[in-house]
């Protein structure tokens, strides 16, 4: 960027309200920094990342669902099901690669997603009432399956997570990749397009001959791909298939994915940096919260404090764009 | 048309296959074959009332090893009795627990043992089965009032946590460790069990010079215990030397973060942390034994399920009541550390 531009780009009115909240998120990490200096520390920083990594990858799945109108309620217990069946398989076949467990994760993820889709395109119902159902009953499933004594995974399992590059955990970067190259599919390719076409009018997506039961079969199949990828992230940090593994986690990606900008009314909103950035948010708050060492029962409010100011930023935003 | 309509009913009938599944209620444990023939020549030389006793068990939840050991425990125990023991789950909601036990007692149950989700507002169940001649038994979580409660069994909180903290004061004697600088892991701020954990081993701490450096919230969530457990080392800078861990199902997330900074090592080893906890898990009992954990304070919940359902059933049986004091059962805590972790007595080494 020239200096010129940059320097339009600064004194440029529409500029600051359309990056508010990327602007408000920065300068609250720079206030942060300063109020306590252990917040900018590698350590820290690196954590911050690390811990925003099974919400960035489930919440390319959920976007591309919010981006058609739709909502993929069952993330959480899609990703407790993908870990009990990868823990079993391990239990079952001892000596199995530990690909082919990942690779029969993702398999599972990828049907419960895909069957998510048929009820939707099928039943043409608002997708909250089944993927609600399909919440409940894979959890139940899971439990069922496993019970609810500690499935440990195999001490190899740890290398997913132990694997570094220049001091930053591959997973990080295989995330980001990741939602890169969710965003570049969304932006830059027919598909993509169509289902942004499908979430701003699904009337007329049809009647200019986009398949709309194959784009729900695919974001909702992508939807329980992404949340059993997540699984195997999740068991490799914890080195269990906890029972507790994704429960209400569905809310916390959905309220990412609408800090990051994407709305709940479909056809519009990014993975890139949308998605990362909600995210971030999230994991900042629990991080400051901890850092500050504040009181447990004050972390449900100040959630909630940041989470109104975001929206409300948005919807300042949306409104000089609209104008 | 015709083909649409067949795929939804083919669609429909798979999905109230996967519900069924998904939703169906526990039943209590299997019998195994060798148990068969002796119930049948029990009931050939006793005889057996009319209609076997029925009793409900009100689980809260049963997402935890502790939970499962408590209905099976009980469950076990009513059959052994020779009853029908009818389980139910409400999975954390206190109104659909207050629904379900009115459900067993329309269902003919002569008593209910409930895992409460919340302590007071169960009481009102409890009213509703004393005007339904039901009796109603508390297991674990024990309400403060027990006007309506005919009998109460569980584990002396207070005990517990202490039991931990004079852990850490032995186990820093032993390794050397004069200034004890603790991180406290707390379960849910919803959980009566987690909060007297939290506040008894906070007063235990505060007299006898342990200093909670940092608190970490962990909702019962492994993945949240992990995050917060790494914020909170930050938050700290690394300057800790004990663990405290309200359950000792977050021994896992534990392990997974001194991993990775080489920090999970036995006693004696560098960087060693006196690590504590409360429940006895299987997992945590190996831990004990590979060298890592210093020391559980043991809850026998198979003891507690199956020592509530003796007295219930008891109480049905032969009408013994108990009245005033005598209501509330404590069983005492047992400590498992590396000399008895081997016992075969303990749940963990069961389960």
């Amino acid at each position: 960027m020239t200096n010129s531009k940059l320097r339009s780009a600064i004194t440029n009115k529409s500029f600051w309200l359309s990056n508010i909240v990327y602007i408000v998120v920065i300068l609250a990490f720079i206030a942060f920094a300063f109020i306590n200096p252990m917040f900018i520390s590698e350590a820290n920083l690196i954590n911050l990342v690390r811990q925003s990594c099974t919400m960035i990858i489930v919440g390319i799945g959920v976007t591309m669902c919010m981006l058609t109108q739709g909502i993929d309620l069952s993330v959480g217990s899609v990703m407790y099901i993908a870990a009990v069946g990868m823990y079993m398989t391990m239990k079952a076949f001892d000596g199995l690669p530990i690909v082919v467990v990942m690779l029969i994760g993702m398999a599972i993820g990828l049907l419960i997603g895909l069957l998510n889709g048929f009820i939707v395109a099928v039943l043409k119902v608002y997708p909250l009432l089944p993927t609600l159902a399909t919440l409940y009953a894979f959890r139940g499933i899971g439990l069922s399956i496993a019970g609810a004594s500690v499935s440990q995974m195999p001490m190899e399992w740890i290398v997913i997570v132990s694997t570094k590059w220049f001091g930053i955990p591959v997973f990080v970067y295989i995330t980001i990749l990741l939602a890169i190259l969710a965003q570049v599919f969304l932006s830059k390719t027919k598909l993509g397009r169509h289902i942004y076409a499908t979430g701003d009018n699904e009337k007329m997506a049809r009647e200019k001959g986009i398949n709309v039961f194959n784009i729900k079969l695919f974001v909702y199949g992508m939807s329980g791909l992404m949340a059993a990828v997540a699984a195997i992230l999740s068991s490799a940090m914890t080195m269990q298939a906890s029972f507790t593994l994704g429960e209400g986690f569905e809310f916390k990606v959905i309220t990412a994915a609408v800090l990051g900008g994407v709305s709940l009314n479909g056809g519009r909103g990014t993975v890139a940096p949308g998605v990362i950035v909600g995210a971030l948010i999230l994991t900042f708050i629990s991080n400051v919260l901890v850092l500050l060492k504040a009181n447990p029962y004050s972390y449900d409010i100040v959630y909630a404090l940041v989470i109104f100011s975001v929206v409300v930023l948005d919807t300042i935003k949306i409104r000089s764009e609209e104008r | 048309m015709k083909k649409t309509t067949m795929l939804v009913v083919s669609l429909l009938c798979v999905l109230v296959l996967v519900f069924t599944a998904g939703c169906g209620t526990i039943d209590a444990p299997a019998e195994t074959a060798e148990e068969k023939p002796a119930e049948k020549v029990e009931s050939a030389e006793e005889e057996s009332p009319a209609a076997p006793v029925k009793i409900g068990i009100a689980m809260g939840a049963i997402q935890s090893t502790f939970c499962e050991g408590l209905r099976d425990g009980a469950a076990a125990k009513v059959k052994e009795l020779g009853g029908e023991a009818i389980v139910v789950v409400s999975d954390g909601d206190a109104t659909l627990q207050a629904t379900q036990i009115e459900d067993l007692v329309a269902q003919g149950c002569q008593a209910i043992i409930c895992f409460a989700n919340d302590t007071d507002a169960i009481v009102a169940s409890a009213q509703y089965c004393n005007e339904n001649d039901v009796l109603f038994a508390e297991a674990s979580r024990i309400s403060t009032d027990l006007t309506y409660i005919d009998l109460a069994l569980g584990f002396d909180n207070k005990q517990q946590a202490e039991i931990c903290g004079e852990a850490i004061l032995a186990g820093a004697k032993e390794v050397g460790y004069t200034d004890l600088k603790c991180i406290e892991f707390v379960g849910s701020l919803t959980d009566q069990n987690a909060i007297e954990r939290q506040d008894y081993f906070d007063a235990f701490a505060a007299e006898n010079d342990i200093e909670v450096v940092a608190k970490v919230l962990t909702e019962w969530d492994a993945e949240l215990a992990l995050n917060r457990f790494k914020d909170a080392i930050t938050a700290t800078g690394g300057d800790y030397n004990c663990i405290y861990s309200a359950s000792d199902f977050l021994f896992t997330p534990i392990f997974s973060a001194l991993s990775e900074t080489d920090e999970w090592v036995v006693k004696g080893e560098e960087g060693y942390k006196i690590i504590t906890g409360i429940d006895g898990a299987p997992d945590a009992v190996e831990k004990i034994r590979a060298g890592y954990v210093y020391m559980v304070a043991n809850t026998d919940v198979m003891l507690l399920g199956a020592e509530t359902a003796d007295k219930v059933y008891d109480m049905v049986v032969n009408g013994t009541r108990y009245e005033g004091d005598d209501k509330l059962i404590i069983i005492d805590a047992q400590t498992i550390t590396s000399e008895n972790c081997d016992d075969p007595a303990i749940w963990g080494n069961n389960y």
